[in-house]
């Protein structure tokens, strides 16, 4: 990678073929509600040039109503000279947390083809543009510009043909599918023809296989549709840009709107908002740290009335309550300096409808909610105490006393502790009707009858707000000594992973990262030579190292397991929360590392997780997980021995940033 | 348990509306957590007067089953929620026990909700009838809309719910209008409170900006002053005199 100004950075347009093109980069542009993604390199089919996607979610998206819709694929191009197809071979990529502008050369001619998604999106509407710059003194050049569409939910199949209308009216293409349409207009001509293709997308959804080369991933095929095509004449201008609107009920003028947005606002916007952070004074951790500030501003759905961050794009494309009250406790001054107070104070005030019996929502759902997050209510009880804490808005804890006691009320049992079903916290994988998180070897009656160290620990964290608010010290006492005799394990020097309270107790030694949480949670409470014991199992059994690419610090650590499992390659769901790395994970360790002043290692990881965030995946995101790098790679790389990224490339709650930042006073 | 409270008139144009957003966010203020709930259909005017456009869901995605009862709650900078309404539903396709499945859920978290009723007898004036605690009657000084507040008080009657009493709105103080003892005579009703027809609600309006809204405005002080005798809470509006009141909104205090 080499960086163009502050925040523009380039990067060859290549694959990687390390462990399955687990590691092929991609932009992502984020707007509220829409997306758009390609991967950082181009293909070329039927004479035509395309920037490539990996997953079958890339494209230009935009969700209205409650569906995510993906409606462009790509656009494809060609170039041509006195009728003849200009031969150009992909170069590079320049990226900014904005746009993505794709280089493509031979000796006498270059082309740059640069793609904005606009921020001015209404509920029922999204768009941008595509410019095509050419430099070259070839005779009568022509641009060939022809949309691959699949308007179509982000999860469904790829409709026919026939379901299609495809319209060419004078400057103005207009393809529409069962109320959705898509919009482009340029200065050019355009035709009608169609052609349905097929399309290969081989990261599909994230999920692994084991095949004859080794591990790969289990790719999806689609067939979008090559939806009519413009023609530009750039002998004079050399330049042709096209407004593209897609959502429902678009016309003419939106693509016209979209096409004269500026992205210089959002060169303003962006010196702006970091105006308001310090930055270290290493010039490289301070770019990347820059671009991280940007792209965590982007998350953002409408809910509500209110734009607030999803949990991550494409198929967490919605408000997961857990995820989004995560990212406010750790990130809450960051929110403060983007969003204001008045914004945080609003969404907490709307989210506690999704609260019924202690229990919060898992997320923002269009049918029944299920109320199945026992850390989300806790969660947001700690946020409130939080907002609470940083404003001193006495009206704000006044109206939040009652939510506050009704959970309790809800939650409180006899000695301080609280039960649930072992899936009420955030590992929720469920295969066949049970949770991965029960041993496999335990008989459980009852699956209510759970004890989780995490949502225990977030429990004493709410009794000890609910006291410094209203007042009520001895529930902490009793609780503190319930969780400590229920969960420490003092042959170890660690938390359990789950106990179980049926006819006899079962606890589980696992090291797990629910662990690490509840330490981190409960620092203060534990004496120092307890932390630093847990300190050393966490070293020896969940701490995963990983070599930057972009700093030359050799294996550095990078983040911890989430549970020290047999299951040590992620394939798919049954490896969801075993021996796999989450991002989320490493803020809770930090709280630990602070406390027992290992700091350095602290420093590792965000350095690590800033190099990740910059050279592999979705450029200026985090990934959700890690696979542990074991197994057959069908293709040895420099990077083999780091982690694997899998699942989704874009999560909210990966994208720390505090642990970062010196948020700037006043 | 929440209280429900529908703000009802006999036509339409009596500032129904207005007074449903005014009120609720007066109730707000002091302390309580409101739901302003949408039902006029014909005049889905709710989410424009609290300054918000017309958002994904509505009370009508709610009603035709797309989603449920807590996604078509939005929230006002205040702290105010409210659930908008738009125009693509008809009268007959509001079901009385889908508006009451809505009211149980937000019992869960509201002190109070507030109907914004359709104008009229039609069936969302009778449904709201039947899932109020009480009702708010609004009207206008015309002598016609009398015989309007009298059927009201009928139908409420046989439905046994409570009326609260009249807000008298649009008052211009001319001869010709109805006088609030000859209003008050006629239906047996008490007029909590009464409102100019005055720029200021013209403004608020056109702004989207509700008088409740504004410190200094005399008719938000009208709307705190009846969401207090509603909740029996005290309210005493700041009296300041002209010049001062100039200099503090001057300063923005």
């Amino acid at each position: 990678m080499k960086t163009k100004g502050d925040l523009t950075f380039r990067y060859p347009q290549e694959e990687n073929p390390d462990w399955g093109y687990a590691r092929n980069r991609c932009f992502v542009l984020k707007r509220t509600d829409a997306c758009w993604s390609s991967s950082l390199f181009s293909v070329k089919k039927d004479g035509f040039t395309a920037p490539n996607r990996d997953y079958p979610q890339q494209g230009l998206l935009f969700k209205t109503g409650d569906r995510y819709t993906k409606f462009m694929d790509a656009p494809m191009f060609k170039l041509l000279s006195e009728g003849n197809v200009v031969e150009l071979e992909p170069s590079e990529v320049e990226l900014t947390p904005w746009k993505a502008k794709y280089i493509y050369r031979n000796d006498e001619t270059a082309l740059e083809v640069v793609y904005y998604l606009s921020p001015s999106t209404m509920s029922d509407k999204a768009g941008g543009w595509i410019k095509f710059t050419v430099d070259s003194d070839l005779n009568d050049l022509e641009l060939v510009v022809s949309p691959l569409v699949d308007i179509r939910g982000i999860g469904e199949e790829s409709p026919d043909k026939g379901e299609y209308t495809v319209k060419a009216v004078k400057d103005t293409l207009r393809i529409s599918r069962d109320g959705y349409s898509l919009m482009l207009k340029g200065d050019g001509n355009t035709i009608d023809h169609v052609e349905q293709t097929k399309w290969k997308y081989k990261l599909g959804d994230g999920f692994r296989e084991e095949g004859d080369g080794g591990i790969r991933f289990r790719d999806k095929e689609r067939k979008p549709l090559r939806a009519g095509a413009m023609t530009f004449e750039l002998n004079d201008r050399k330049s042709a840009k096209i407004g593209i609107a897609c959502g429902r009920d678009i016309h003419e003028v939106d693509a016209e709107f979209f096409r004269g947005s500026d992205p210089t606002k959002d060169r303003k916007l962006a010196e702006r908002t970091l105006g308001k952070f310090s930055f270290p004074d290493d010039e490289k951790m301070k770019r990347f740290m820059k671009a991280r500030i940007l792209s965590f501003s982007t998350f953002s759905t409408r809910q509500g009335g209110i734009e607030m961050p999803e949990a991550g794009e494409w198929w967490f494309k919605d408000v997961w309550f857990r995820d989004l009250f995560e990212s406010l406790y750790h990130e809450m001054e960051v929110y403060q300096e983007l969003k204001g107070d008045q914004w945080i104070k609003k969404l907490l005030t709307w989210a506690r409808i999704y609260i019924k019996d202690g229990v919060m929502a898992s997320k923002v759902d269009k049918s029944d909610p299920a109320y199945n997050s026992i850390d989300g209510s806790l969660l947001y009880l700690l946020c409130a105490a939080k907002y609470y804490e940083k404003t001193g808005d006495k009206e704000f804890k006044e109206n939040i006393h009652k939510t506050f006691y009704s959970v309790i009320q809800s939650l409180w049992e006899e000695d301080g502790l609280i039960r649930c079903r072992p899936e009420y916290s955030w590992m929720d994988s469920v295969i066949d009707g049970r949770s991965t998180r029960i041993p496999e070897n335990w008989d459980v009656e009852d699956e209510s009858k759970f004890l989780l160290p995490e949502v225990n620990a977030l429990w004493i964290k709410v009794l000890e707000e609910y006291d410094k608010l209203y007042g009520a010290d001895e529930d902490i006492r009793k609780a503190w000594g319930s969780f400590k005799e229920m969960f420490w394990d003092d042959k170890k020097g660690f938390l359990y992973q789950i106990v179980y309270e049926g006819s006899e107790v079962l606890r589980d030694h696992t090291e797990s990262s629910a662990a690490v949480m509840a330490l981190g949670m409960l620092k203060d409470y534990f004496f120092g030579y307890e932390l630093m014991e847990a300190w050393e199992v966490i070293k020896q059994r969940l701490l995963v190292h990983r070599k930057p690419v972009y700093f030359d610090d050799g294996h550095v650590p990078f983040g911890i397991l989430t549970k020290n499992s047999k299951r040590r390659t992620y394939m798919g769901d049954a490896e969801y929360h075993e021996a796999v790395i989450w991002p989320r994970d490493s803020t809770y360790l930090f709280m630990v590392l602070e406390k027992i002043g290992r700091k350095s290692i602290k420093e590792e990881i965000l350095k690590n997780t800033l190099d990740h965030q910059m050279s592999e995946g979705a450029i200026f995101y985090n990934h959700e997980l890690f696979s542990l790098p074991e197994g057959v790679n069908p293709h040895e790389t420099s990077q083999s021995s780091n982690p694997v990224p899998v699942k989704n490339p874009i999560q909210l709650w990966s994208h720390f940033l505090t642990d970062f930042l010196e948020v700037k006073e006043g | 348990m929440t209280e429900v409270i529908s703000i009802v008139s006999g036509k339409g144009g009596t500032g129904k509306t207005f007074t449903a957003a005014n009120l609720s966010l007066a109730l707000q203020s002091l302390g309580e957590q409101v739901v302003c709930l949408d039902t006029d259909l014909d005049s889905p005017n709710l989410a424009l007067q609290l300054g918000h456009t017309p958002d994904n869901h509505t009370i009508e995605d709610y009603l035709r089953g797309d989603i449920n009862e807590l996604k078509a709650v939005n929230v006002h900078d205040s702290g105010l929620m409210f659930v908008p309404s738009s125009l693509h539903l008809t009268d007959d396709e509001v079901s009385e026990e889908s508006i009451g499945r809505m009211l149980d859920r937000f019992s869960g978290f509201a002190d109070r909700t507030i109907i914004d009723a359709p104008p009229g007898f039609n069936r969302g004036f009778y449904s709201s009838l039947n899932v109020s605690d009480r009702i708010l009657v609004v009207t206008n000084p015309e002598y016609q809309a009398i015989n309007d507040v009298r059927k009201i008080v009928d139908e409420a009657e046989d439905y046994g719910t409570k009326i609260e009493g009249v807000v008298l709105n649009k008052i211009e103080g001319v001869f010709e209008e109805a006088s609030k003892k000859e209003i008050e005579k006629a239906t047996g009703l008490k007029v909590l409170k009464t409102i100019p027809r005055h720029r200021e609600v013209t403004k608020s309006i056109h702004k989207m900006d509700p008088v409740v809204s504004d410190p200094h405005s005399k008719i938000g002080h009208s709307f705190r002053e009846l969401a207090a005798d509603i909740t029996e809470k005290d309210f005493k509006a700041p009296w300041y005199s002209p010049v001062v009141r100039g200099l503090r909104k001057l300063k923005g205090v």
